[in-house]
């Protein structure tokens, strides 16, 4: 059979057991008597192990084993939850994660976990491996006692049979004591057992190789005894023989049964509390990739029939067109509903993080997550990871202080981090905040000069705002020390570069002494979006709607000019002008000089810039097009999209235009 | 007709595995449970000929169910699916009537076996 089909599955849930790892395991080590989280992490394992063994990766199986070992001792009490015993199995986890995604990556999983095993070995030392290794070859042979004789006797005068029966059980059986068991609990419905060879506690504890014998007493033939035993799996009759007999006294009552009763000693208390799991599909991603594409296509042909409508006044298209609108709109929330994930998954790995980070640098972190059922578009979940985390680690190395320092400060020992997600409108914010040090101006500007970022009079013009924002430029770190955790020269210039490129936008807001706060501002989704169409000379061009606070007209004797730069008040504020045609280099603009002129403000990270266009034409929903390999990455360009009439328009992107 | 099975394993990819493995030799896989609580629901709407149980799983657990199906259909044939170094837990479950068990990572041929012989 092959198991490849088997295998995003498998990584799947591996992946998701891992992350159960995880989180109890933290939950444990803040409260080590929560029975609970023990249960569950032996239950993570132990399904982690079952689903590993029969992939065939043994390595993965074997770990899980050893961990399951320990567990059980921690669930029985035996042993307790130490600091030594959580950094272990924190080990043992992020040996796993490493495994399974070797195993994703090139599908081995190739990791030497001899040194995690020792370890495990010298915390355990009573390890029950996999494979026992008894004495071998020893012959069973039925002696029989002066007690037998007597029993044996008597059920001999009542009329009874009396068995000898040789079972034999397959080698290849992994369980053979409940082989045996199901053997004894078979004859014991025939009649009474009342001996075996190896006695019932070696038998119960897998001394045997691979045969035991059993004395039955019984009113059934060879036969009936026979068939019951053929129908128990792995387990094969090898011989019935009778036990005629000698002499002896009063029978008396044996209870080997009892015996095996008490096989069964371990509790089955795993009632989890997951309340949680609902009925589920797994789809893979790139069907609801196409079905996107195709409500996409959907919704352009919508806009080209409600435009056909319009401009022909046909009626009786009217009721049609209405309802298509309805349908299409409906059906895409469905479509972009499906492709939602809650931001929890991301969210979910940061506990760990920070816990590591913290322990590392010797600081107490409090770490508070908000709005974790927040949804996302899938696709938008994939990439934001990365970016949160160099954020939160900026915030842990960098912002939140040392011990001591916090306590100079008159702060509490305990640093704060928190982490929310909620949606506005069609867009999710997600905000790193810490209680540090918060971003030191003056560091920034001697920095940025010294990298040659701005110049000495670029930077007096600049307020507050524009200072911090600084920290975003490509060649910028503020820490003075390289450390391992962050500041590796890829600086927080990628981070905004990524959101960017997920049509998002990130600001940062800081009050030095009191902490600094990152907001992430992110698209709903990335496919369909609602944009403002403006007219620029001749040409048309969208504005995505998220990038735009207002909209104005002004007058062309309005437009003022500061230091070569036209501005406008608008409400007692000075807003920089910029002319689209003039960036677009949009041709034969003499024909559309007016008096009036429109102009749409929007934010580009903490700045608001008027953009002066021609015309506005209205909002409307539109389908992002890529514009393909060649065009790819055009500053200012967001993509393309296809109007009622099939024309195509240009989608601004307000983060890279100017 | 085809036997009727229902199975029940909280790792979606061992049930599609027991699944792929019975379903290409005939038997008519009528439902799946990922907890002991579902597969006892699942049991009565469903009733089929046979159950494969793991045994760790949340909610309730194998053992658990078994007791609970066996109280509804005394003649319930359940087939235990555990992995290794659960002896004891399979033991309980044979106690409560489960008819066999099956090691993970387990063989087609192994499985089938036993379905064959709980059927028997």
């Amino acid at each position: 059979m092959s198991v490849n089909e088997y295998l995003n599955l498998f990584l799947e849930e591996a992946r998701e057991h891992l992350q159960i790892l995880n989180d109890e395991l933290l939950k444990l080590e803040q409260n080590p008597a929560d029975k609970g989280a023990v249960d569950e992490i032996f239950r993570a394992a132990h399904t982690l192990k079952g689903m590993s063994a029969t992939m065939g990766y043994e390595k993965i199986a074997e770990l899980t084993h050893k961990m399951e070992n320990i567990l059980d001792e921690l669930r029985e009490s035996k042993i307790v939850f130490s600091e030594n015993l959580s950094e272990l199995l924190f080990k043992c986890v992020d040996a796993l994660e490493t495994m399974v995604e070797n195993v994703a990556t090139e599908n081995s999983e190739k990791f030497n976990i001899s040194g995690i095993l020792n370890d495990l070995k010298n915390f355990n030392q009573k390890d029950i491996g996999i494979t026992q290794n008894h004495e071998m070859g020893v012959n069973n042979k039925l002696e029989l006692n002066d007690y037998d004789h007597n029993l044996i006797k008597v059920a001999q005068e009542r009329n009874f049979n009396i068995y000898e029966i040789k079972v034999e059980i397959a080698p290849e059986c992994v369980m053979k004591s409940v082989r045996a068991f199901m053997v004894f609990n078979s004859l014991e419905k025939l009649g009474e057992v009342v001996k075996s060879v190896p006695p019932v506690q070696d038998i119960e504890d897998e001394k045997f190789e691979k045969d035991f014998i059993v004395v039955l007493i019984t009113d059934k033939t060879q036969n009936e005894i026979a068939k019951v035993l053929n129908q128990i799996s792995e387990v094969e009759v090898k011989e019935i023989g009778s036990l005629g007999l000698i002499n002896g006294s009063t029978p008396q009552e044996t209870n080997s049964v009892q015996e095996i009763s008490s096989f069964s000693k371990t509790e089955d208390a795993k009632k989890g509390i997951n309340n949680k799991i609902s009925q589920t599909v797994r789809v893979d991603i790139s069907k609801l990739d196409k079905l996107m594409n195709l409500v996409g296509e959907l919704v352009i042909n919508k806009t080209r029939l409600e435009q056909i409508f319009r401009t022909n006044d046909l009626s009786a298209l009217n009721e049609t067109a209405e309802q298509i609108d309805r349908i299409s709109a409906d059906l895409q929330t469905v479509v972009m509903d499906v492709r939602m994930v809650p931001i929890e998954q991301v969210f979910n790995r940061f506990p760990r993080m920070v816990r590591d980070l913290a322990k590392e640098l010797g600081k107490e972190i409090n770490l508070i997550m908000e709005g974790k059922e927040t949804e996302l578009d899938r696709t938008v979940i994939d990439e934001i990871a990365d970016p949160l985390v160099h954020l939160i680690r900026n915030s842990i190395d960098h912002g939140i202080e040392s011990l001591e320092e916090r306590r100079k400060k008159g702060k509490p020992a305990q640093g704060t981090l928190r982490l929310s997600a909620k949606q506005e409108g069609n867009s999710i914010i997600i905000l790193v905040e810490d209680d540090g040090q918060g971003i030191n101006l003056e560091k920034v500007k001697s920095k940025a000069l010294e990298k040659g970022i701005i110049t000495t009079n670029q930077l007096e013009q600049m307020d507050e705002n524009s200072i911090v924002d600084l920290i975003f430029s490509p060649g910028f770190s503020t820490a003075s020390q390289i450390t391992d955790i962050s500041g590796r020269g890829v600086g927080l210039d990628v981070v905004r570069s990524k959101i960017q490129s997920l049509k998002g936008n990130v600001a940062v807001e800081s009050k030095e002494g009191q902490g600094s706060k990152f907001t992430i501002k992110l698209p709903l989704t990335l496919a369909i979006i609602q944009a403002l169409m403006v007219k620029v000379g001749p040409e048309i061009y969208a504005i995505p709607l998220a990038n735009i606070n207002e909209t104005t007209s002004i007058n062309l004797n309005d437009i003022k000019k500061v230091q070569d730069q036209e501005v406008m008040v608008l409400r007692n504020h000075v807003l920089p002008l910029v002319r689209l045609a003039k960036v677009l280099e949009v041709p034969n603009m003499d024909n559309y000089e007016s008096e009036e002129l429109f102009v749409v403000v929007v934010r580009k990270n903490n700045k608001f810039i008027g953009l002066i266009v021609n015309e506005l034409i209205g909002q409307q929903e539109i389908v992002i097009s890529s514009l393909g390999k060649f065009l790819n990455g055009v500053p200012g360009i967001a993509g393309a999209a296809i109007l009622g009439d099939g024309t195509v328009s240009l989608i601004l992107d307000i983060g890279t235009l100017f | 007709m085809a036997y009727k099975v229902l199975v029940v394993d909280d790792a979606g990819f061992m049930r599609m595995m027991i699944k792929d493995i019975l379903s290409k030799n005939g038997y008519q896989v009528v439902g799946e449970a990922e907890n002991g609580q579902k597969a006892v629901k699942k049991y009565q709407e469903l009733k089929p000929d046979i159950v494969t149980m793991d045994i760790t799983m949340p909610e309730l657990d194998g053992i658990g169910a078994v007791k609970e199906i066996k109280k509804i259909d005394p003649n319930a044939r359940i087939l235990m699916c555990s992995a290794m170094g659960q002896q004891a837990m399979v033991i309980d479950a044979i106690q409560a009537g489960a008819k066999d068990f099956i090691v993970k990572p387990f063989k087609p041929e192994r499985v089938l076996e036993a379905v064959t012989k709980a059927l028997a």
